[in-house]
């Protein structure tokens, strides 16, 4: 059965779309089967697996979406692994959804479907609290949040938390967040390093895990992504390979604890 | 410790783990484990071979190479100069193993005189 994970911040330019890239192209390295879901309009992660745009007869999230098509229909498979393309035209439709019964368990009920073909789907989102962000959170089991490690990285992220609780409530019990994560990290930066000391306490009065990788900055990451490479098998030396692999085995150790953990009880 | 060598590591654990949690059937261990012990018995009830005592290997011929048979029926050894084998033998008789040296010597010597 899936775990899935969303990437999620209501925050914009905070590498969500090269968090949920890279480490959909780790997990694939390790030989999971994955599948990646781009619900951003801006359809960034969509263009690094396609690797440009999508032609026009592509079946994609919108068709799931709109004409509730099967989303095993939807999956494209390159050569950087398998997705579900996202639709620059999901931005004019957000309302519809957001008003709609059953509006916000769209992904949930699509992802049925496929849920014994891949280990792991990972889901990029728009940077706000729509309609697509609050779909992917209904299906999603883990959340990442990225964190840039700027003055304003920790604003709104209490109310993106309460988000959090009130889609609990609504039914999605399952959903843990699995941690917070300093992206595009400075060493050199002091403003940098004080947001990394302050982050664990942070995370301890929200009673929130924090990733203790954090992602340097590192334009091996962003020359991977431009040229639609895995950043892995291009780049496996570089800062950001490193840092997406410790990640990646840091999230791997969680989610194995929190299936321990559920075993037990 | 490299990205992909990280990487490797987990995806190693998630194999094994996978081994683990697929056990053989008992019938399958219990079949296994005999052929093994069938195996290794066989293997050292074989008869050893008595060793033979090495002996070394004699040269047929002097200077290790087949003397070249002349017209006339004679041995010689093939050097610079065809030299019979009676005279080669002697040489190398009297020169103690070094018979370049050796000959050296008495050309020298014959100059010399």
């Amino acid at each position: 059965m899936a775990y899935k994970i969303v990437i999620a911040n209501q925050k914009g330019g905070v590498a969500k779309t090269t968090t949920a890239v890279n480490i959909a192209d780790a997990l694939k390295y390790m030989g999971y089967r994955v599948l990646l879901l781009d619900l951003d309009p801006q359809c960034n992660s969509t263009s690094v697996f396609v690797g440009g745009t999508v032609p026009e007869d592509e079946n994609t999230i919108l068709d799931v979406f709109l004409k509730r098509e099967n989303i095993s229909d939807c999956i494209k498979h390159t050569d950087f692994g398998d997705v579900v393309c996202g639709s620059r035209e999901l931005a004019n439709s957000e309302d519809t959804f957001m008003r709609a019964a059953g509006g916000l368990k769209i992904v949930k009920n699509a992802l049925k479907e496929i849920n014994e073909q891949y280990d792991f789907i990972i889901m990029d989102t728009p940077p706000n609290c729509g309609a697509f962000m609050r779909n992917a959170l209904f299906a999603a089991n883990g959340i990442i949040t990225p964190l840039q490690a700027k003055r304003f990285a920790l604003d709104g992220l209490t109310d993106f938390l309460d988000t959090i609780e009130l889609l609990k409530d609504d039914g999605n019990e399952q959903l843990e967040i699995l941690g917070l994560l300093l992206t595009m990290y400075d060493q050199r930066n002091k403003q940098d390093k004080e947001i990394i000391a302050a982050l664990p306490e942070v995370g301890q009065k929200l009673n929130i895990n924090v990733f203790k990788t954090p992602i340097r900055i590192n334009q091996a990451i962003e020359n991977a992504i431009a040229d639609s490479k895995s950043l892995f098998l291009t780049r496996s030396t570089s800062n950001g390979a490193n840092d997406y692999a410790d990640l990646v085995c840091e999230i791997l150790d969680i989610i194995n604890k929190g299936a321990l953990n559920n075993e037990c009880a | 410790m490299s990205a992909l060598d990280k990487l490797n590591a987990k995806a190693i654990k998630k194999v094994n783990a996978e081994v683990k949690e697929t056990p053989k059937p008992i019938e399958e261990k219990k079949e296994a484990k005999e052929a093994d012990l069938k195996a290794s018995k066989s293997f050292t009830e074989k008869p050893k071979k008595p060793e033979a005592a090495k002996e070394p290997k004699k040269k047929k011929h002097p200077g290790g190479r087949k003397p070249t048979r002349g017209q006339n029926g004679k041995d010689y050894k093939m050097m610079n100069i065809a030299i019979p084998m009676e005279v080669y033998e002697k040489l190398q008789a009297a020169s103690n193993g070094n018979m370049t040296y050796y000959i050296n010597s008495i050309l020298r010597s014959s100059v010399e005189d």
